[in-house]
């Protein structure tokens, strides 16, 4: 590690603990119906939004009121989606021509699911498939609304621990509509100019034709990437304009580009934690959660920069020089972009992941074994350390539950969390919603693995899916681990080095998405409804404080051994016997097959 | 061809919609 590497890191943390109070605090003011700086503007705004949808901003929902506006939005979302997608041809803003036959059924369908849950996997190439128009209202208007559904989702959670015998949690339209007008587009609006200051682009022109100093023809994209640009970080969607999303010179042109791109997918998911302890009246439960996040994600980081900046020892060996220098960034670079180096990628790899962002500005398939591991084991832990907007909060609190669950279990007491008895409905609706993730992640993956497609099969090359794949041996298994757990966990990142535009995958992978998404979203809705309508117990000698360090060191260890229980089999024929063997000096090469001959 | 997958996956775009209002329902019970 390099001293300049450490400071970045340093910087980064430093900020995003300075923006955490002014955020949370805005958003708390928000989110409980209190006036802003921002009510003289964006009021008129929201008061025209709820008049045009015939939405009562004083009505309060019950659970099942809230979770089902939250499936029918999202239903009418995604079938719109899809429908701009396959007919793009008769659409605006498409000065390349693309037509919807280049996208097919099971694409449009994995895209529009994909862009609903806040997932932005990108089993299609944007630059050579979608129009500006399918990138603006198809794509990027659900980067808006998808995130501000999550963020709607934590309050509705946050509501259940800080309501005292309520039979509601809020308004799922209310709750959306702030969230996007006073929160998602000013935040975007700024970002995008930011971005475009350091050479972003943003325009509506039809792609540029180069000729290359060696004489050959060169297409060079274009399109509204900026404003397309702030809200995929803001709203933690990750979907990038290009298929190379931010390792590209136009999504993220400079190193400062690539810091605000940092702060910009951690900003809300922090802000959130102090949100939560305002709206529960005690903001050292708020400061627990952001310090049990901090602990997790520095860990990450700590595991995953010495990984990289190491490299491969079987380079150095043959002579390769891998200790950085004046000259040199050292370490591992393949797969990485020169501009940012090798802390700047290592810290957007745990961040993004950590995060359920899914934007790159490196290839994580070409990181070393534990590099590689350290964003497959942070999807897999829920993508609750920081988090997505809104989604890290809620899954958090999931595990709080579990926790003080599982602390009461061991000293013989009903727990507590905030005053409210955590019993039989909270826990069995914390568990569905673990289990799920976990089994959509190992079923689909286990699946994938196992089936052997017929000679003349539809759904994807013949043959197993080794022919998907670019690397054989444990990294092969990584590839396909890593997609479904990308799907389920609705990071959108891929390792890389997989072909998942196949329909057998479309479909699966789309599958995963909406299990991911909505089937964890409604057990933690339930026990936030079941939470509100409880009485607050007042606090005894018996009582569990949860503001503490034993409780941030209990949150940690309990999320740390679920997620190393459930997936600690999978990852170990993965990425961790991958480490082991290259250090002994075994190496998987790359195959060219199915796909890619 | 295409249409009829477009239907098919319109329907179990659908379909998953309606299993999850299911899936309130249950949540709601259990």
């Amino acid at each position: 590690m390099t001293p300049t590497g450490l400071l970045q890191i340093a910087i980064y943390f430093l900020i995003l603990l300075l923006l955490t109070k002014p955020m949370g605090s805005f958003m708390a003011r928000l989110f409980e119906g209190e006036r802003t700086f921002l009510h003289p503007v964006v009021r008129p705004l929201e008061r025209l939004v709820y008049k045009l949808s015939a939405v009562d901003e004083n009505h309060e929902q019950r659970w099942t009121e809230y979770a089902a506006s939250l499936l029918a939005f999202s239903l009418v979302g995604i079938l719109l989606t899809y429908l701009i997608q396959r007919v793009q041809g008769m659409l605006p803003f498409n000065p390349q021509g693309f037509g919807g036959k280049l996208i097919s059924p099971d694409l449009a369908f994995n895209t529009a699911v994909s862009f609903g849950t806040n997932t932005n996997w990108q089993a299609y190439t944007p630059e050579t498939t979608v129009s500006y128009f399918t990138q603006m209202v198809g794509l990027a208007v659900h980067n808006f609304t998808s995130a501000a559904a999550g963020i709607a989702t934590a309050m509705a959670m946050v509501r259940g621990f800080s309501r005292r015998s309520a039979s509601s949690i809020g308004n799922f339209w209310v709750d959306m509509t702030r969230a996007t007008l006073y929160l998602l587009m000013p935040l975007s609006i700024v970002g995008a100019m930011l971005l475009v200051g350091q050479g972003c682009i943003q325009n509506f022109k039809p792609y540029d034709k180069v000729a290359t100093l060696e004489g050959a023809a060169q297409t060079i994209a274009q399109g509204p990437t900026a404003s397309q640009e702030a809200i995929k970080m803001i709203g933690t969607n990750g979907g990038g304009f290009f298929n190379a999303n931010s390792a590209h010179p136009f999504e993220n042109p400079t190193p400062i580009a690539n810091f605000l791109q940092l702060l910009m997918i951690f900003m809300i998911p922090a802000g959130l934690t102090y949100t939560f302890g305002k709206m529960v009246r005690d903001t050292r439960q708020g400061w627990a959660l952001l310090a049990a996040m901090s602990v997790v994600f520095l860990a990450g980081v700590f595991v995953v920069y010495p990984a990289e900046q190491s490299g491969n020892p079987n380079l150095t060996k043959l002579g390769v020089e891998s200790a950085a220098s004046a000259t040199q960034p050292g370490g591992n670079m393949e797969g990485k972009e020169v501009r940012f180096g090798i802390p700047a990628s290592a810290l957007f790899a745990v961040v993004t992941t950590d995060a359920s962002c899914g934007a790159v500005n490196g290839m994580h398939d070409s990181y070393t074994p534990l590099g590689g591991l350290v964003p497959l084991v942070n999807i897999q832990l829920g993508e609750v350390i920081f988090g997505g907007v809104g989604a890290g909060l809620y899954g958090m609190l999931m595990y709080a539950i579990l926790a003080v669950f599982l602390a009461g279990l061991m000293v013989g007491r009903t727990p507590e969390y905030l005053g409210k008895k955590i019993e039989q409905k909270e826990v069995k609706m914390a568990m569905l919603a673990m289990l799920i993730l976990a089994a959509s992640i190992l079923l689909f993956a286990g699946g994938g693995m196992l089936v052997h497609f017929a000679k003349n099969a539809w759904m994807n090359p013949p043959g197993p899916i080794s022919g998907n794949l670019t690397n054989n041996g444990p990294h092969g298994l990584s590839e396909v681990l890593y997609a479904y757990t990308s799907g389920t966990g609705n990071n959108g990142s891929a390792f890389g080095g997989f072909n998942g535009n196949s329909p057998y995958f479309n479909t699966t992978i789309g599958l995963a998405m909406l299990i991911g998404r909505f089937l964890m979203m409604i057990p933690l809705l339930a026990a936030a409804g079941s939470l509100a309508q409880k009485k607050a117990v007042p606090v005894s000698a018996g009582t569990f404080p949860t503001h503490g360090v034993l409780f941030v060191g209990w949150l940690v260890a309990v999320i740390l051994i679920v997620g190393a229980l459930t997936f600690f089999p999978a990852l170990s024929l993965g990425p961790i016997v991958e480490h082991f063997l290259m250090n002994d000096g075994k190496l998987f090469s790359l195959v060219l097959t199915g796909f890619w001959s | 061809m295409k249409i009829m997958l477009d239907l098919f996956f319109v329907v179990i775009t659908i379909l998953f919609f309606l299993i999850s209002w299911a899936y309130v329902k249950g949540c709601d019970r259990l």
